[in-house]
């Protein structure tokens, strides 16, 4: 106790707060010493090697045409062969590998050929998932949560609202020039519609008239459209006009998306679908809306991300 | 509060402990408040220690925390190579399902091909977590045989097919005539008992409020004399306990039911999974599953009269507890107590493979139309030998995906981790009373300290930062091991201790500044 008294009390308070300071930093590196020396056994110990890293899920062509070394031997492909670090697959022409690596799909081909099996992702040490804790701690208490709203009404209604095309975005939309046919949506307005594709000079790409609907497959021959801008035009009944510029783009432009193989092609559209929105829904959502649409009667979820699109505001602006 | 001071004042003001006023009253100022604020920490934690069943959000919070540390280390590594389990879960998932003609029951010719190629590999253990009781009706499709596999052989019903298999595979792995073991390894099979509510026999009879509801078992209409007969086939419980928030959490190591009006006791797939493996140490001699189950049925099977259909209303009352039996794991030096009445801790699976895992040296999943609808392709059993195979579901329609505290993952993954849990770690062990009531003083001492330096928010602030700068981390550290470090009753008591201290100053400075009484103001 007198230690304490010596300490704590009858000290200049300036000289107190630096002696406290001192106990408490004392206190803590003690307490924390038996921690620190744990986590330094556990940081030499961990993570442990890893064996098998994957297996071989499928084999595409002639097992002739695919040979795979571990440590200078060969040993024989077969599904479900458990694949470990730096085993050499080599593959022929025509043949194709299927791979599950860790929580990853890996298919080799020929031109990945020679392909050296890598090391899995190794989970993350105490150290590292308590730092990652903390910080999405941190990021939690510190970020403000930002109220967003957007008028909404309230009453019962159609299509009543001022004419507009929510899936096209002024001078932003971009098209692929292969298509064949616009798959084009608009709000409010009053039927009958007419719906025209101009070129940059004001030619007539391709039109229709007396359209009563709010939805149009719009069709041109292959080839009349071409790369460059073009304008899109929806008149209603009572001459009510809205036009919106977009650029036809050649296909080899279109974002590269990632292919999902062995998926449905209803599925496989509609992620491809997503994929593009993702990249950039303002410039690519035309598009996307293109792949989605004629799904959209036969297949839930492109109607829903085809409703998405055509709302106001889309949800991917929500 | 006042009033608890003032009895304690006219108590201490009696003359008896004049000698002791005395002394107190030459200590310093802060030591007298240091003293004070001790004395306080710890008859708030005595207190909330004798309370703890009704302290409202007490447990709530201690199941958020548990959750949050097995959350934190999920996919982790094994530290103590000699407990790895290694696992390959075959995966009727979306595709296989469909690729198999989105049948109402799983085919059964399908599951002979992959207990077959399990057992041929052979795995270590096998864990069939789809139900067997019923025969598939033969009037719909039949599910046709793997090419890989002509049926020459086999009879043409795939129910009779899998019996027929499993009887030839529990014969060859008896010991010959004349005591030699057979040649082939022959894995241990555990089967999914399908286990439902007892039937009541009056439907009117409201079963008493300190009741548990019994189960009953339903023999499989075509394995149940397979299994019955054999040393390596074994049916299991494949039940856990789903919280009220959706949440499976807990496991039930064994099931009191009745069997054919009998009363009986089934071990959960991840007990008779950990016994066979780990063969734990038995009074009765050496382990085997026969003489487990057995001894399982002696401690924790019901009353007879529970079971027979005009007997006692199918409800075990709560006060006829068979005492807990205690097993010991030799791999990992920890006892496993089986008890009807668990703690929660006790029965809190740890688990550690997600759905997406990236612990491919510990863990593969296998979509098993790779094993079933593979061409004339090679299978290699490389992947499965010596490992621990289960058999399960992901598809959709199976309904058997559940919510755990790690996401959102397959019955036979829950299995897995189960098995893992008991194998890797046994029981959830709380750190022992005393290091427990050790630890709450000397962060009692730190509240004290710190309360006494500062006013009630910075001693708070301070006291708040040390327990999560060390009672936190240490906690979420020793986790690993299985050992839980309660960090909630602490808080719990910082919080009460913060009620119950005076700290009325005025005006409020940054750092307490203490007088005698005789001091001037």
């Amino acid at each position: 106790m007198s230690t304490l008294h010596r300490s704590f009390v009858g000290i200049d308070m300036r000289t107190k707060k630096y002696r406290k300071s001192g106990v408490a930093a004392l206190v803590m590196a003690g307490l924390s010493m038996p921690l620190m020396g744990g986590w330094l056994v556990q940081a030499a110990a961990n993570p442990a090697p890893s064996r098998d890293v994957g297996y071989i899920e499928r084999i595409v062509g002639d097992l002739k045409n695919i040979r795979i070394d571990r440590h200078g031997q060969s040993v024989q492909p077969a599904i479900l062969l458990p694949l470990r670090v730096d085993d050499r697959v080599v593959l022929k022409r025509g043949s194709e590998l299927y791979l599950q690596l860790g929580n990853r799909r890996v298919v080799i081909t020929e031109k990945d050929s020679p392909y050296r099996v890598p090391m899995v992702d190794a989970p993350p040490a105490f150290l590292t998932r308590l730092r990652s804790t903390l910080m999405s701690l941190g990021s939690k208490l510190t970020s403000q949560y930002v109220r967003s709203s957007v008028p909404v009404s309230t009453s019962s209604r159609g299509h009543e609202g001022p004419l507009s095309l929510p899936v096209v975005e002024d001078d932003v939309s971009r098209l692929g020039s292969h298509r064949t046919a616009l798959h084009i949506a608009w709000e409010g307005g009053t039927p009958p519609f007419v719906v025209q594709v101009l070129s940059a000079q004001g030619q007539t790409l391709a039109a229709k008239e007396g359209v009563q609907e709010w939805r149009l497959q719009l069709p041109w021959p292959p080839g009349a459209m071409m790369e460059g801008p073009a304008r899109i035009v929806v008149e209603d009944g009572t001459r009510q006009r809205i036009s919106k510029l977009i650029t036809l783009v050649r296909v080899q432009s279109l974002p590269e998306r990632v292919a999902q193989g062995d998926l449905p092609p209803a599925l496989h559209a509609v992620i491809a679908a997503d994929q593009l929105i993702q990249t950039n829904r303002r410039q690519w959502g035309l598009e996307a809306y293109q792949d989605l649409a004629p799904l959209a009667d036969s297949y839930e979820p492109a109607r829903l991300l085809r409703d998405c699109l055509e709302a106001i505001p889309s949800c991917y602006q929500r | 509060m006042g009033w608890l001071a003032e009895r304690f004042a006219a108590l201490t003001a009696r003359p008896v402990f004049a000698p002791l006023r005395r002394r107190w009253s030459l200590l310093p100022p802060f030591a007298q408040h240091l003293f004070k604020s001790l004395l306080i920490g710890s008859v708030a934690a005595a207190v909330l220690s004798f309370a703890r069943p009704y302290v409202p959000g007490l447990a709530g919070a201690e199941t958020t925390a548990t959750d949050w540390a097995i959350k934190f280390w999920q996919d982790r590594f094994d530290l103590s190579p000699t407990s790895n389990e290694r696992f390959v879960f075959f995966d009727i998932d979306q595709r296989t399902y469909r690729a198999w003609g989105e049948p109402l029951f799983v085919p059964r010719d399908k599951l002979l091909d992959l207990i077959r190629f399990a057992a041929e590999a052979p795995a270590k253990l096998v864990v069939v977590d789809v139900e067997l009781a019923k025969h598939v009706p033969l009037g719909g499709r039949v599910a046709s045989a793997s090419p890989a596999r002509p049926a020459s052989s086999d009879p043409v019903d795939p129910d009779l097919a899998l019996a027929a298999y499993l009887r030839g595979y529990a014969t060859a792995s008896q010991p010959t005539a004349d005591g030699t073991p057979p040649q082939a390894a022959f894995p241990h099979m555990i089967f999914a008992r399908t286990i439902g509510p007892r039937a009541p026999p009056d439907a009117g009879l409201k079963n008493p409020p300190d009741a548990v509801v019994l189960r009953e078992e339903r023999p499989s209409e075509f394995l149940e004399d397979v299994v019955r007969a054999s040393n390596v086939l074994h049916w299991a419980s494949p039940l856990s306990d789903r919280d009220d928030d959706g949440l499976v959490r807990n496991w039930r190591l064994f099931e009191p039911t009745c069997l054919d009006r009998t009363p009986h006791a089934i071990p959960s797939m991840a007990l008779l999974s950990w016994a066979v493996l780990r063969a734990p140490l038995m009074s009765q001699g050496a382990f085997s599953p026969a003489s487990f189950g057995e001894e399982l049925r002696r401690r924790f099977a019901p009353s007879a009269a529970t079971c027979t259909p005009a007997g006692a209303s199918p409800v075990a009352s709560k006060a006829s507890s068979p005492e807990p039996w205690v097993l010991y794991d030799g791999t990992l030096r920890k006892r496993l107590v089986l008890s009807s009445r668990p703690s929660d801790l006790e029965q809190r699976i740890f688990y550690k493979f997600q759905a997406s895992t990236a612990l491919a040296d510990l863990f593969s999943r296998v979509p098993a139309l790779l094993i079933t609808e593979r061409s004339n392709q090679p299978l290699s059993p490389d992947l499965v030998a010596g490992k621990t195979v289960v058999i399960g579901s992901s598809y959709e329609a199976g309904k058997d995906l559940h919510q755990t505290p790690i996401g959102e993952m397959a019955g036979a993954m829950v299995v897995i981790n189960q098995i893992n849990a008991l194998m890797e770690f046994g029981q959830f062990q709380e750190v022992s009373r005393g290091i427990r009531w050790a630890g709450l003083l000397a962060l009692i001492m730190i509240f004290s300290l710190s309360f006494s330096f500062f006013t009630t928010t910075w001693g708070a602030q301070v006291s708040t930062l040390v327990m999560n700068a060390v009672l936190l981390p240490l906690s979420l550290w020793l986790f690993q091991y299985g050992w839980w470090l309660d960090l909630v009753f602490p808080l719990f008591v910082l919080q009460a201790y913060q009620k119950f201290i005076d700290m009325d100053v005025h005006p409020p400075p940054v750092i307490r500044r203490h007088r005698h009484a005789n001091e001037e103001i």
